[in-house]
């Protein structure tokens, strides 16, 4: 393809569009740092009248956020962790075992990845309950623990490894799990990392289900704690301290973002390629 | 074991039986020792529920009596007579129709663009997919602020412009443009980047035919360029409206399915009848409604892939 | 088929099953002496964000100080009105066979969590305690608290609905007195009302919530539901006839209201910036109010208009123990609850509030009546008490609020009229009255 002439104009829309994506995110920076009489003076604030730390201290104070980023950091490398084990084990045994049953359980994954949490989420918490879960660990990670979807992506990024390479690793004795971890595991990172950096994002910034299962401040994440923040400001709203509350929530985010961009980048393209 | 080892190096011709003993050895443990955690967890936590919603629609249940009452149809008969359940597809269905309306030709449009060697184009992708990493949560609370009636920033903006912006998120008119709006600033890198691995797996060779063959550059997009895109699309297509019918979280925190009931979608109308009215039945009749309909879209999807020659893996 | 049936009736089986075996598995921890090193732990679920939510930490912070051998963990579960979190938490919770030990409940909701059988009757308690009982409380407390002869619930903080106006507005409009009837309070917005350019002020800023509504209801003579709670009977012209006027007086522009989840809260600070000479508010903001509008101007509050019938619905929350408390825990929240209820704590929480103070004792104190000499505002609610009137004890009244809710915005902030959307409020009601 040849790039058509006066490419260059391009950037003024371009920047232009940049700048209303980047406005959010810039009014949360500036909100965050200025006092609050700058901001209900109805003024247009661009930039923070003093870059002052009061509001984190008084958000941080405000809610357990320590105990919240705990939660959220735990409850994600536990989900994260959990499920590429369990996915790259029945993976491997989808892709590279003959056994009875395989057409029905690999229909049972498919259907699986057909049912959204949305839908199910009253047996779920039953089970949860009986279990005596409510407001625990195991009820934020173990439901996801499992994934259809893990299954299914891990699945078809294995197929891709040779399979006389898994013969001749069979023939010579070596145990499923030591061709997974020395064959399969290494040659097929970059799915791998994209499963674990896209379901990062995804539970890190999951609310609907932390709201189900827990009730105290104890086990809740910390989208779920801003939501309580926002109801806890009831009768005057201060978006000062809550933008302080939301630029804490979101920095772990964009750290990942900083350092994980080339995989984020290359997960979400390989998703669409496998789709 | 050294020996054994070099002797099977060496002799190639004992491989196939080997293969059939190990193929033995592991056909009846192996595979289901490694299938255990997984169909364990899909098993209880997804499986079982789905049948359970099944179960349940067919019931009347307020969770508080010991059992559920056996209701035959009458749930089926009274969601899909109900003024609220429509209304909620209503605004799921405008919701996903409008976010799709505007997210694919954006992100097609910004990722056509971007696919030029342009100076800057992986800082211009890196801005626009950063929101993708928001909390959903998070992006509607700025929103929220943003949109405030009398100190957010898009009601002063207008205010310079001497409009006075609408209470938006108290509006039955505005509340739910409000929460399109903060979707397609959230998805529209993630789609942007679909896109851009799509066309960077065009083949430049039909392209370069086409333009030996004197074919102008639109006619060259449309006849050769598009057709090969449209997996993509088609993929982008349907993940849009999956995405969309399963939101709650930026509803949750910036509107709570109101002002009345403007942004109720289906999932909040489902999260509403099962944890705000504790009514069960209704609420996994319009469960299982829900998974058919997510099942129809998900099956149109492969269809798709495959008649227009994705190779749908 | 039959395999899908089979299925079917196994899932159901086993949910059933599930829940039924339920209550076994919660087991009650081993008595344990409590020590200062080792205090009975409380667990107090509370629905009350903003300065309210600070004054009920402080207040708790102060009991532990005060009782070594307790500690009362307090959780905010955000707000326990309009079907907040609060309630579907608890609500989850007790499904799960897993609530705390006590917990505020909105007035309204007491019945639906009397028919979950999962609070602790409190007849005996109150039978023996010296300071919790009808006898010691003001008029009209117990309307909420028992239900059909077991009482469940503490009056903890409780308000009544009232109108509170700006008199420096009413000085500059000659008007000299508060309305008394609802003719009056429209009759008064319309003089009130000043469309100057762009600064408009408003007469009346009518709330488009439940609460008001029931008393909207039942002044003009109708009927929230029917004696045997089996149907809503609000869409009739007596029941409507209130609503109607408050709709007629926005759209004909002598009144603002305020739409969305924050309708209260954004109608509260045009009453603070004199925008809005006359809304309903709670007994319970009345600290907040005069904390805000400090000397800006001159205000007042008075009763719920009448048409003719004077008639105003309790408000605020009662405190509960939930069966699932140990012995041990259920008496230290007893001893929790009756700290708190006990003519020093609701005095104290009275005057920073505005909620009422629950207790007789209280008013005869002298400081208390110095306290209200000072501030009147808090004198209207002490006289609306014996006016109210209790709400029907329907397990499904929270969804009769819910969709009466949604019938107000739509009437108040779109084309639909009041007839219209209270008769598809009743419908929806009474399809979820029989649906059970």
């Amino acid at each position: 393809m040849n790039a058509p002439r006066k490419l260059w104009l391009w950037h003024v829309p371009l920047i232009l569009l940049s700048a209303i994506m980047l406005l959010p995110l810039w009014w949360m920076v500036v909100a965050a740092f200025d006092p609050m009489h700058a901001l209900i003076g109805g003024h247009l604030t661009l930039w923070p009248v003093t870059w002052n730390l009061k509001n984190f201290v008084a958000a941080w104070r405000s809610q357990p956020f320590g105990r919240y980023y705990v939660n959220s950091i735990a409850t994600t490398i536990g989900i994260v962790t959990l499920q590429i084990l369990t996915s790259s084990l029945a993976a491997y045994a989808l892709a590279f075992l003959t056994f009875r049953g395989k057409r029905i359980i690999w229909g049972m994954t498919l259907l699986a990845m057909m049912i959204p949490v949305q839908a199910i989420f009253i047996p779920d918490y039953l089970i949860l309950s009986q279990l005596n879960w409510i407001n625990t660990y195991q009820a934020l990670i173990l439901p996801f623990a499992a994934s259809a979807f893990g299954i299914f992506w891990l699945h078809q990024a294995f197929r891709n490894v040779p399979r006389a390479l898994v013969e001749a690793m069979m023939m010579d004795g070596a145990s499923p799990l030591t061709i997974l971890w020395q064959l399969i595991l290494p040659n097929t990172r970059p799915a791998v990392i994209t499963l674990a950096v896209l379901n990062t994002v995804f539970h890190y910034g999951y609310l609907f289900w932390p709201l189900l299962v827990t009730n105290t401040a104890a086990y809740r994440v910390l989208p779920l704690g801003l939501s309580y923040f926002v109801a806890q400001q009831s009768g005057f709203m201060q978006w000062n301290l809550m933008m302080a509350a939301v630029l804490m929530t979101v920095l772990p985010m964009m750290v990942l973002f900083a350092l994980a961009q080339r995989y984020l980048r290359a997960g979400v393209m390989h998703y669409g390629i496998r789709g | 074991m050294l020996k054994e080892h070099s002797v099977r190096e060496r002799t190639p011709w004992i491989n196939a039986s080997s293969l059939v003993r190990y193929a033995h050895r592991t056909r009846l443990v192996t595979p289901w020792l490694m299938l255990a955690p997984a169909l364990l967890g899909l098993s209880v936590f997804v499986l079982l529920p789905t049948v359970a919603i099944v179960g349940l629609s067919f019931t009347n249940w307020n969770l508080m009596t010991p059992h559920p009452h056996w209701a035959g149809v009458a749930n089926y008969r009274s969601v899909l007579t109900s003024f609220d359940f429509w209304n909620a597809m209503q605004h799921t269905v405008i919701y996903a129709a409008a976010v799709a309306i505007v997210i694919l030709p954006a992100s097609f449009g910004l990722a056509w663009l971007l696919n030029y060697p342009l100076r800057g184009r992986h800082v211009y992708r890196m801005i626009f997919f950063l929101p993708y990493v928001m909390p959903l949560a998070a992006s509607g609370i700025v929103f929220s602020g943003l949109l405030s009636p009398s100190s957010g920033l898009i009601n002063i903006l207008l205010g310079h412009l001497h409009i006075t912006g609408p209470n938006w998120l108290g509006s039955v008119h505005w509340a739910l443009i409000a929460v399109i709006a903060v979707t397609i600033w959230e998805y529209v890198g993630f789609y942007m980047l679909l896109f851009l691995s799509g066309l960077q797996q065009l083949n430049p060779a039909l392209s370069e035919a086409a333009a030996m063959d004197g074919a102008g550059s639109w006619p060259r997009f449309w006849h050769v360029i598009l057709p090969q895109l449209i997996p993509t699309i088609v993929f982008a297509g349907v993940m849009v409206v999956i995405q969309t019918f399963q939101a709650f979280d930026q509803i949750y925190v910036m509107t709570a399915g109101g002002p009345v009931t403007a942004t109720t979608t289906l999932v909040y109308y489902i999260y509403e009848q099962g944890f705000q009215f504790f009514n069960v039945g209704q609420a996994s009749t319009a469960s299982v409604l829900f998974v058919m309909l997510v099942g129809a879209i998900t099956v149109i999807q492969w269809r798709g892939m495959h008649r227009w020659g994705g190779d749908g893996s | 088929m039959t395999t899908f049936v089979k299925a079917t009736s196994l899932a159901i089986l086993s949910s059933a099953l599930l829940a039924g075996c339920g209550t076994s598995t919660a087991s009650a921890p081993q008595p344990i002496q409590a020590t200062a090193a080792h205090p009975t732990t409380v667990v107090f679920w509370y629905g009350l964000g903003g300065s309210l939510g600070q004054q009920v930490q402080t207040m708790v912070a102060e009991f532990n100080r005060s009782h070594p051998l307790i500690h009362v963990e307090a959780d905010y579960e955000g707000s326990y009105s309009d079907s907040g979190p609060l309630q579907q938490k608890l609500l989850a919770a007790i499904v799960a066979h897993r609530p705390p030990d006590v917990a505020q409940i909105e007035v309204h909701s007491m019945p639906v969590f009397a028919a979950t059988g999962a609070l602790a009757p409190l007849n005996q308690d109150i039978s023996r305690s010296s300071i919790d009982g009808p006898s010691h409380y003001l008029p009209g407390m117990a309307v909420t608290t028992t239900i059909h002869g077991t009482i469940y619930g503490v009056p903890f903080n409780r308000s009544v609905p009232l109108i509170i106006y700006n008199e420096t507005l009413f000085k500059k409009a000659g008007i000299t007195q508060p309305p008394a009837t609802w003719p009056e309070l429209i009759h008064d917005a319309q003089l009130l009302t000043q469309h100057d350019g762009s600064q408009s002020v408003y007469g009346f800023a009518p709330l488009a919530n439940w609460w008001p509504w029931e008393s909207q209801v039942w002044s003009a003579g109708g009927h929230i539901m029917n004696k045997s709670l089996t149907q809503a009977t609000f869409d009739s012209p007596s029941g409507e006839k209130v609503t109607k006027a408050l709709a007629a007086l926005i759209h004909a522009g002598d009144a603002e209201a305020f739409p969305g989840s924050e309708g209260w809260d954004n109608t509260m600070t045009a009453f603070y910036q004199g925008k809005v000479a006359m809304m309903e508010d709670s007994s319970g903001d009345l600290g907040y109010d005069a904390q805000q509008i400090g000397n800006k101007f001159a205000w007042g509050a008075t009763m719920m208009p009448k048409d003719p019938v004077e008639a105003v619905p309790p408000g605020g929350a009662d405190a509960v123990i939930f069966k699932n408390s140990s012995k041990q825990v259920a008496s230290a929240a007893w001893t929790f609850i009756q700290w708190w209820t006990a003519p020093a704590q609701t005095m104290a929480w009275s005057e920073a509030t505005g909620y009422l103070p629950v207790q007789q004792a209280v008013l005869s104190n002298a400081k208390y009546q110095q306290f209200l000499a000072t501030h009147p505002q808090n004198k209207v609610a002490l006289a609306e008490l014996a006016y109210q009137k209790q709400p029907p004890q329907s397990p499904h009244y929270l969804a009769l609020l819910q969709y009466v809710q949604d019938a107000m915005q739509s009437a108040y902030f779109t084309n639909t009229s009041v007839a219209h959307a209270m008769k598809t409020a009743a419908q929806q009601t009474n399809a979820v009255v029989s649906g059970q």
